[in-house]
């Protein structure tokens, strides 16, 4: 909506919109250089630190969690120990299974990891017990496919201690240095966008089916409708204030500690070094 | 004055005649009416079922044709270890000797084909009027083709997909998992596929008319339409989240009864007229709904 509301060139700037997916990993595009600003999972930006490559979170756009498990009730699963042994899907990479194993851990439990695809067909087919899944996106189309809410028991992380907030917006530290005003602007720019669409949802909508049209993607109003809703609800949780576009020092710490506990990052970085709001704050300073 | 007496007398008995036989007349047209629609409602559902079962046993025999090959080929390589070269051969002669099937795919567990060998996977397809022959390099035991089986450890259809080399063709792809002895262990070995087109299902489906307004239509295990009248839908809506978008429980009742495969006909409001409408779902590798005219 930034874009074709001409947000961007009200704010000066004129950008090309990069598509993502798992074949186009944006922390690869922004490592690399071919792009200038990316969407990073916060675990997955903290990594790139400790890996040297220094990203510097901009702005934090989704302030929770969206990852759980799901399983059906009639495999028998209701509590998180009822996942002890049992095979369980979970998205490749080290970083990405942080959480999951954190949650095993604080139950005891060692369920038989399952690498998902980018479907949640096996899990439909109960080929895993319970399954990975994003609240805004997997969690519904389970439900579009003919699943009721009751016949499912979810696991949300974040309701087990385990909230690690999702994506923000990074840039390079070159980039900082070099144009703090162009970041300053693109998160301004950014932020307003998602007002107009949450302002505009059906006017948004247009817009989102107009581009999965365009890239032949099947694709469900009903479904975009739903990721619309939730990604406000992760944007602004009703029951925390005035944290939009601000990375909570104890959310960085939190997750830092347990990607160093499950040494998956070899040092942590400190949080001044790391998150620099958009008011155009110098590094470190 | 004996005249205007008489006048009244007629009329009077002609009012009384009329209406006491108008509510009896009345009766035996509603009754008539009622028993027969009634019958014509039940000879419209018969010849719904009828079309229903025909349609969903012609599927059957195709689909069963398909569903042959990559059995026959995995049962072969349970018992044998051929060389790529004559893997190869046998891919191409199974896509070049059935119409229906547009690719197939011979693909083994990690390290399946030896130590240097993390990935073998050989697929054949039709392309030009001619046979094709490629490997994967990418990581297929990922893919849903694989996975589901492999983890299921039994065959299974997938769920539909528009084809790679053209958009426009809807494709499904059965896949069988074999196994070989290791020290006296059963152990996958790897997943036979055939993959087909599914535009003469498509075209089955369609072609299927019951009176004026009655119609068939297909959805996946999942619920994604892969045929409806309105075409935007294919692909695109699950009957769930149809009902979704129309608030219509009733929908969703059908889409739960046609993803399980159960009998009987159900009354749902038509996708496309607003009407109440009863449904017949159909048991099969997919949901086939058989909609009886008004």
């Amino acid at each position: 909506m930034a874009l074709r509301r001409g947000i961007y060139r009200k704010h000066g700037i004129d950008l090309t919109i990069l598509p993502g997916g798992p074949e186009r990993p944006s922390q690869t595009f922004l490592a690399e250089g071919r792009a200038d600003f990316g969407i990073l999972g916060l675990s997955i930006a903290i990594s790139m630190r400790d890996r040297g490559i220094r990203v510097f979170n901009l702005a934090q756009m989704l302030q929770r969690s969206p990852l759980m498990l799901v399983a059906k009730k009639s495999s028998g699963i209701r509590t998180p120990r009822d996942l002890d042994g049992k095979k369980v899907g979970l998205w490749g990479g080290l970083i990405n299974q942080a959480q999951p194993w954190a949650f095993f851990r604080k139950f005891h439990i060692t369920p038989r990891p399952i690498r998902q695809s980018y479907t949640v067909n096996l899990f439909l087919r109960d080929g895993v017990a319970a399954a990975s899944a994003m609240w805004y996106n997997e969690y519904h189309t389970i439900l579009m496919s003919g699943l009721d809410p009751d016949e499912l028991t979810t696991f949300f992380f974040n309701r087990y201690g385990f909230d690690f907030p999702e994506d923000g917006i990074y840039a390079l530290e070159d980039t900082f240095n070099r144009d703090p005003e162009l970041c300053r602007s693109f998160v301004k720019a950014s932020l307003e966008g998602w007002h107009c669409a949450f302002s505009h949802p059906d006017e948004t909508l247009d817009v989102i089916m107009e581009n999965l049209h365009r890239a032949r993607i099947p694709a469900s109003r009903v479904h975009q409708r739903w990721m619309l809703d939730r990604t406000w609800d992760l944007m602004a949780p009703k029951d925390v204030d005035g944290t939009e576009g601000m990375l909570r020092e104890k959310d960085y710490l939190q997750v830092s500690r347990i990607l160093f506990e499950r040494g998956l990052i070899r040092k942590t970085t400190a949080f001044g070094e790391f998150f620099h709001p958009w008011t155009g704050r110098t590094p470190g300073k | 004055m004996k005249k205007n007496l008489s006048i009244g007398l007629s009329l009077k008995l002609s009012l009384l005649i009329l209406t006491s036989i108008g509510p009896i007349f009345a009766a035996v047209f509603a009754y008539n009416y009622v028993v027969s629609r009634r019958i014509v409602v039940r000879n419209l559902e018969k010849s719904a079922r009828n079309l229903a079962l025909a349609t969903v046993n012609r599927i059957d025999t195709i689909l069963g044709g398909v569903e042959k090959v990559p059995q026959n080929m995995a049962a072969l390589l349970e018992n044998l270890d051929p060389h790529d070269r004559t893997l190869e051969k046998m891919l191409r002669a199974v896509v070049r000797e059935n119409w229906e099937i547009s690719g197939a795919t011979i693909a083994f567990e990690p390290y399946g084909r030896g130590p240097q060998r993390k990935k073998c996977a050989l697929y054949a397809y039709k392309q030009g009027g001619r046979v094709h022959l490629t490997r994967f390099s990418y990581d297929y035991f990922y893919r849903d083709w694989y996975q589901i089986p492999r983890e299921l450890g039994r065959p299974i259809w997938s769920e539909p997909y528009y084809g790679a080399a053209d958009f426009n063709t809807l494709m499904a792809t059965y896949s069988v998992p074999f196994y070989r002895r290791e020290h006296g262990m059963r152990k996958l070995a790897g997943v036979v596929a055939a993959d087909i087109s599914l535009a003469w299902l498509q075209q089955t489906a369609s072609a299927i008319k019951i009176a004026k307004t009655g119609y068939a239509f297909l959805v996946s295990k999942n619920g994604t339409f892969v045929t409806q009248p309105d075409h935007n839908l294919i692909m695109n809506e699950t009957i769930f989240s149809m009902a979704a978008a129309r608030n219509d429980p009733s929908l969703r009742a059908l889409g739960r009864k046609m993803i399980r495969g159960a009998s009987g006909y159900v009354p749902f409001t038509s996708i496309h007229t607003g009407n109440t409408s009863r449904c017949l779902p159909t048991a099969g590798p997919w949901g086939c709904c058989t909609r009886a005219g008004n």
